[in-house]
């Protein structure tokens, strides 16, 4: 997994859908790592017309993240991109609820239909299409 | 924690958004088709560039790079901007996906 991480540096992800893209929140879950790019794991199984549970049982090496719904809309209520005041409109500021969250990955992407080009930094195409 | 990876552009704020070809008159109903995207929407990192959009169209839709150019409002989006200036400035305080078009030109009228 390394060398992967090693070969996706300084790529550019473009990922095509043909239906709108489910909302994605750049919020840091664990002070071990970074912020990472989230899905809410409810849209996604909104998206799959799954339950939860099937989707616990299918995917297990998606790994789904917790996070107190105060924390996250502290967060992604920071983030310029979030200047639409209905955007964050569903979420409670003070809310101690956990949220379930899945990490954006080529893995996921394929499973909501999507695909991926990506860029180098020598402007060449590098993989596509993994739907 | 590991900062090593922490400018990686996937884990940058991503933009969604929605690109619409503003078609020429000139098209025929095969190469409107065949030069539209059939994926409009499309989510990428803030730091990329109108010009990392422009290459990614034009091998989506097999075309030349000098073929391709992308507008907001009619007008042409300079190829050094990055998706987070095109938002804030273009889009600030609305909803996602941003709306962008792009036009194809023919290559015989180069």
């Amino acid at each position: 997994p390394d060398e992967e991480e090693e070969e996706q540096r300084e790529v550019f992800e473009f990922e095509f859908s043909d239906r709108p893209l489910l909302p994605c929140y750049n919020i840091q879950v664990s002070l071990s790592q970074g912020p990472r790019n989230w899905l809410l794991l409810s849209d996604v199984l909104k998206r799959l017309k799954m339950s939860a549970r099937t989707f616990r049982a299918t995917y297990t090496n998606i790994e789904v993240a917790t996070i107190a719904e105060a924390e996250f809309y502290k967060q992604a209520s920071l983030s310029q991109l979030f200047s639409s005041p209905d955007e964050l409109e569903g979420f409670l500021p003070d809310s101690k609820e956990l949220l379930d969250l899945v990490e954006i990955s080529s893995e996921l992407v394929a499973l909501l239909g999507s695909s991926l080009e990506c860029l180098d930094d020598s402007w060449d195409p590098v993989a596509t299409a993994r739907s | 924690f590991d900062h090593s990876k922490a400018h990686f552009y996937r884990y940058d704020e991503q933009v969604s958004l929605c690109l619409e070809r503003q078609s020429s008159s000139s098209s025929s109903g095969k190469d409107k088709s065949k030069l539209t995207l059939q994926q409009k929407f499309v989510r990428c990192s803030a730091r990329a560039e109108v010009r990392h959009l422009r290459r990614v169209l034009c091998h989506r839709l097999s075309v030349e790079k000098s073929q391709v150019q992308m507008l907001f409002n009619n007008e042409s989006l300079p190829d050094h901007m990055t998706m987070k200036q095109l938002w804030l400035s273009h889009w600030f305080g609305k909803a996602q996906p941003l709306v962008l078009h792009y036009t194809i030109k023919d290559k015989r009228t180069r």
